[in-house]
């Protein structure tokens, strides 16, 4: 079954490519590249030619990943690991229908199978593909740090050392954790003459720390960055205290009460409860309670959501989107007031407006779609004393299980504590637009957690099952 | 067996297995290489337009080196040796730290395996593919209350050839191949979406009854809209086979993962041979098990897939294994490390978990309970394995009053301690099924099979009434 290559006679899956459909322009490159036989390898600026002549629109998309991580188990390195991933995605349009093939080299191969795609697939008016002229990106943000290239398994070894140096202190296991530092270089280009380069840098930490005991009680803190700049013995000591701290947890039975959410825990919830109601798609297709509501008051009127793709030192800051759109900041919401909707070009030209940059491409391997770049939560700052009063909570177990549509939510809790008591065991019920109109107050602790950077916020009025 | 010809095998791979034979000139106390190479078709119909149509393939080779701890490298660009040879060094030179990792030796093993499909999807015509999509779409357009649906359709090969210095080599093929459908509906302003989905190993053959399928995903959306709010607090439920697959794969299976055991994150430490569970409670992990979504004849170690009973008759009778754990905890039991793919490390999971059907009707489960909720259809679940402590998700949810079946409720979630629960299960069902499903862990996604019949026992329900 894996065999050499000797000659290209791989059969597609899916499709009949026999028909024997010469690619224009096609005679001109094997001019050039003397012998530019069916599985030699493309280049993007190459493929992008070729693919300009033979449909109405097309893109290439390439990106190169570099990983490494050490990981850690019961407080010992278990594993180094080094991974390098690489590959293209190639997007074609004509008569407005559509093909995406993805590969991990561009062969002349790849461009007849898209091609082929396109012309099977069903034609849909608002398709297209963004029309910049590339100076556009000139001034953009590069979220990348060249130093992480810098840094050697032998550095992250000493940080595993500050991780766990609070362990022993606090008399915890620190079972699982780890480090990992990578960087990735996107480029696209399109047949509207888009081109564009973006390098990106992150490090992250994470620890999961047991404290034995007749009822063990586990902690986890995580935190990430552009660089390798992490504050290890922090993360290590905060994943410790909260293990030790929610020993000896009680049951608190059902109340109401004050209810704050430590970053963490709201980055949780809101991930897969609240941003998708934004999703321009959603709206469009009815999937979201939001729809038709821009100008009303939706939330408290001490919120303020924006996404922003240029935010200095954003996770998710970048100098263009999965399709080469320039990013943007965008006010989703003001002061509680619905102000619109995330974009990418598609959802854009149905909905007869600009895209917002919001055109999410985790991979190569994937279609664009609509999605949020750092989606910041704001508000009043907090001077209240957050963390003494009701339920406080770090984590929830099972907060994608929340309902996307509805925001109806009920999720177990990890790390609670009732006026500084641990709480044994208590899920966490109600409905994510209603627990946003019971705001009472922000903390300063401001955190990303995945794309949603916030801090910590206090709820009035939160029913609670122990 | 590398270069072997097989007519209806025409696939050819960027890939040369000879080539990568200077890996194991690396002295090394253990390496073993994973080459993939995966091609996956998917077609979307979004609100019946067949928009998305995606196909692409991906090839890369991951290589484990063991010293005192892990190496581990992997990369897409498969030609580029002395690349690879190089990082597969650098992850050798670290992996020289740490503690040394118990790992027993194993007799090498030669096979070639490949799933059983009646219909290759390779012989299907995307016209028929799509056709398929619309005939089950066109199913929602009787029902007023939809205002969206989508429909996808993903089949996959996965080519893996895996080889190890003790002379095992294993080429396998699998097929996968899945049907995802959600829809939406809408009334006075309120809107819930139904989900259904069907899928397995094997070929074209599994895709059937996709308008039923279709039906069942709107007239569930319907019912959502029309539910009220549930209760909150201890009740006793009974869960649907899909549901008591979730809590089984939730509940018990992750903390049976040796891995969770040995890092002290797990309530089955220590309990072997102890009674966790009600006598009528017996659940096994089966690979084997024929067109499953969790199928494998090999697992990511090259050992190979065996049906394993984790509860018998309420006794906890053994853990989950890599070949890492087992040696580790002096155990027999290997062949349950899997990878996402060729760029993860294999790690400790399940395949298909189920729990084995017992005597109880449904009737039966339900004529005495006074005041309960049944528990049916899953939105996923989480575990914290070192508390026992779990939650999951219904996607309905149906009151129980006087031993009969009344009003339903949304968005009803349950939680409990895995030791407790598994002890108060006082029925098991005598009917069964297994579900498709993909399991999360060490971020690395797995398809996985969950099911059984259905069972009752006692939990803390959640909901926002």
């Amino acid at each position: 079954m894996m065999r050499r290559k000797d000659e290209n006679s791989r059969r597609d899956a899916n499709l009949d490519f026999s028909s024997n459909q010469r690619l224009k322009g096609e005679n001109t490159r094997r001019d050039t590249h003397h012998g530019f036989s069916s599985n030699q390898r493309l280049k993007g600026e190459d493929a992008i030619k070729l693919l300009s002549e033979n449909t109405d629109e097309a893109e290439i998309y390439f990106s190169i990943h570099h990983s490494n991580s050490l990981g850690i188990r019961k407080g010992e390195i278990d594993v180094f690991k080094e991974n390098v991933a690489s590959g293209y995605g190639i997007r074609v349009i004509k008569d407005k229908k559509m093909g995406f093939l993805y590969t991990n080299s561009l062969d002349l191969d790849d461009i007849e199978r898209v091609l082929k795609i396109a012309r099977v697939s069903e034609r849909d008016e608002f398709l297209s593909l963004p029309e910049m002229d590339d100076h556009n990106y000139r001034d953009s943000r590069e979220n990348f740090d060249p130093g992480i290239k810098d840094v050697t398994p032998e550095t992250a070894l000493e940080s595993v050392s500050q991780l766990l140096e609070s362990c022993e202190d606090y008399n915890v296991n620190p079972a699982t954790g780890g480090i990992s530092w990578s960087y990735s270089k996107v480029q696209i280009w399109n047949s509207h003459g888009v081109y564009g380069v973006d390098r990106s840098s992150a490090c992250m930490c994470h620890l999961s720390t047991v404290k034995g005991g007749r009822e063990p009680a586990t902690g986890f803190y995580y935190d990430i960055s552009r660089s390798f700049d992490l504050d290890f013995f922090k993360i290590g000591e905060t994943a410790s205290r909260l293990a030790r701290d929610s020993i000896d947890a009680k049951r608190i039975g059902t109340l109401d009460t004050t209810l704050v959410l430590k970053p963490h825990a709201v980055g949780e919830l809101l991930e897969n409860v609240l941003i998708p109601s934004f999703n321009a798609d959603n709206v469009q297709r009815g999937r979201s309670v939001l729809k038709g509501r821009v100008g009303e008051k939706v939330f408290s009127e001490n919120l303020d959501i924006v996404d922003d793709g240029t935010l200095k030192d954003g996770i998710y800051t970048s100098k263009f989107d999965g399709e080469g759109e320039k990013t943007k900041k965008t006010a989703l919401v003001d002061r509680g007031i619905l102000r619109g909707y995330l974009f990418d070009t598609y959802t854009a030209n149905k909905g007869g407006v600009e895209s917002t940059g919001n055109a999410q491409r985790d991979s190569y391997s994937a279609l664009p779609s609509v999605g949020p770049s750092n989606f910041v939560i704001k508000g009043k700052s907090g001077d209240r004393g957050l963390e003494t009063k009701g339920l406080v909570v770090y984590g929830l177990i099972g907060a994608h299980t929340a309902n996307p549509i509805t925001g109806d939510f009920s999720v177990e809790t990890r790390n609670a504590f009732l006026n500084g008591e641990p709480v044994k065991k208590a899920i966490l019920s109600g409905n994510v637009f209603e627990l946003l109109n019971k705001i009472e107050g922000f903390g300063k602790d401001v955190k990303q957690v995945s794309s949603i950077m916030t801090p910590s916020i206090e709820f009035s009025d939160v029913r609670v099952v122990s | 067996m590398a270069g072997q010809e097989n007519s209806d095998n025409s696939d050819t791979y960027i890939i040369d297995p000879d080539k990568l034979q200077k890996v194991f000139d690396i002295s090394a106390r253990f390496i073993d290489i994973t080459l993939i190479s995966s091609t996956v078709n998917s077609i979307t119909l979004k609100d019946g337009v067949a928009r998305d149509i995606t196909s692409g393939r991906n090839i890369g080779v991951g290589i484990r080196v063991l010293e005192n701890t892990w190496g581990f490298a992997s990369s897409t660009r498969v030609n580029d040796i002395g690349d690879i040879l190089d990082i597969v060094k650098k992850t050798q030179k670290i992996a020289k730290n740490g503690k040394r990792i118990k790992f027993n030796s194993k007799d090498a093993v030669e096979d070639r395996v490949r799933t059983e499909s009646k219909i290759d999807p390779a012989d299907v015509d995307i016209k028929e593919k799509m056709e398929m999509l619309h005939t089950a779409e066109a199913a929602t357009g009787d029902f007023n209350e939809v205002v969206s649906t989508s429909f996808s359709y993903a089949d996959s090969t996965q080519d893996i050839y895996y080889q190890n210095m003790e002379g095992t080599r294993i080429e396998s093929r699998y097929n996968k191949i899945s049907i995802y459908t959600s829809v939406f509906a809408k009334k006075d302003g309120r809107i819930q979406v139904g989900m259904e989905r069907l899928g397995g190993t094997g070929g074209f053959e599994i895709i059937k009854d996709t308008e039923e399928l279709a039906i069942e995903a709107s007239k569930k959306a319907i019912r959502l809209l029309d539910a009220g709010d549930a209760p909150s607090g201890n009740f006793r439920v009974v869960l649907d086979p899909k549901l008591t697959g979730v809590f089984i794969h939730e509940a018990l299976g992750h903390a049976a993962e040796a891995d969770h055991i040995i890092q002290g994150e797990s309530i089955l430490q220590g309990k072997l041979g102890e009674k966790i569970a009600s006598d009528i409670v017996t659940v096994y992990d089966d690979p084997t098990l024929k067109g499953s979504f969790g199928f494998y004849h090999y697992d990511s170690e090259g050992i190979k897939g065996k049906k394993t009973s984790i509860i018998k008759d309420g006794i906890l009778k053994t853990y989950l294994h890599s070949r890492e754990t087992s040696s580790v905890l002096d155990m027999g039991g290997a062949g349950n490390a899997r990878a996402q793919g060729f760029n993860y490390q294999p790690v400790v999971r399940m395949s298909n978990t189920y729990l084995e059907p017992g005597k109880s009707s449904f009737e039966e489960m339900i004529e005495d309970i006074k005041e309960g909720v049944y528990l049916r259809g899953s939105k996923g679940g989480e575990v914290d394995p070192a508390r026992g402590v779990f939650q999951f998700s219904a996607e309905e949810g149906f009151l129980i009053k006087g031993g009969e079946i009344k009003e339903q409720v949304r968005d009803v979630a349950m939680s409990g301690e895995t030791l407790r629960i598994l002890k108060d299960i006082d029925m098991v069902g005598d009917d069964f099924d297994v579900h498709i499903g993909y399991c999360g862990k060490a971020s690395q996604l797995v398809p996985v099979g969950d099911g059984g019949p259905h069972i009752r026992t006692y939990a803390t329900v959640g909901g926002t009434g």
